[in-house]
């Protein structure tokens, strides 16, 4: 079911979709996309509060290759 | 040329970032408008890709606190003895990054951080399970490849958004 959502508001499920996140949320596991995103976030984030910023590498474009 | 991640800061110029869709505006006017002063005033809080030292956000996430309220009571039976019908939650509010940085991974490296900040610093002292997203649906693949799994649908305005989640206690032994 589709529900409003604001900036500020609540995030409310209601019958499927709540019921589909519960059992998610019992049986779950963290995924390996999960981990390695925090894995990295971390280290990211250990710098950030030493320093209050934190250096980024940004990947080097293909050449050829369309920019969204 | 190198960049940082950075708290947004009071002297920061909000005016220059370009994202190159139209649908996207309501991004730029966000942090034009509106992201100074929920970060001040402790509503909402931003962190900016610069180039090094400067002023200028070139992308932005901005991260607040909700609260995940599960209605799934009436004529369903409760799940597996189902206790809790609200959950705290942080909700990658807002996400975006110049078109001119588009493909070089700096929205992934935003969606690593708040995953990180949340489960490092808030989750452990405040009681806070959720890293929540609601993802346009060009977007989904992309929180996806980032470990969030879609748990409904929402609108805000006229956008219809996948909303989607990041269980942080599942991450906290690895």
């Amino acid at each position: 079911m589709t529900i409003h959502s604001t900036l500020l508001g609540p995030i409310t499920l209601t019958g499927d979709d709540a019921k589909s996140f519960i059992r998610k949320i019992t049986y779950g596991r963290g995924t390996k996309a999960a981990t390695e995103s925090a894995i990295n976030g971390r280290k990211l984030v250990a710098v950030f509060a030493r320093k209050g910023a934190v250096p980024i590498r940004l990947k080097a474009v293909k050449a050829g290759t369309k920019k969204k | 040329m190198s960049y940082e991640i950075r708290a947004l800061a009071d002297g920061d110029g909000c005016n220059s970032l370009s994202l190159g869709d139209a649908a996207l505006v309501p991004l730029k006017t966000f942090l034009r408008k509106e992201a100074k002063r929920l970060h001040k005033d402790n509503l909402a809080k931003t962190f900016v890709l610069v180039r090094a030292r400067e002023t200028t956000p070139l992308a932005y996430a901005t991260l607040v606190c909700t609260h995940v309220s599960v209605r799934q009571f009436g004529d369903l039976a409760p799940v597996d003895g189902f206790r809790y019908t609200d959950y705290p939650a942080v909700r990658l509010a807002r996400l975006a990054v110049d078109a001119h940085l588009q493909g070089q991974g700096v929205g992934a490296q935003l969606v690593d951080f708040a995953v990180a900040l949340t489960g490092q610093f808030i989750m452990p002292h405040a009681g806070c399970r959720f890293l929540v997203v609601d993802s346009k649906p060009n977007a989904v693949g992309f929180y996806q490849r980032k470990g969030f799994t879609p748990m409904g649908a929402s609108e805000e305005g006229n956008t219809a958004f996948t909303r989607m989640f990041v269980d942080l206690h599942r991450l906290q032994a690895t």
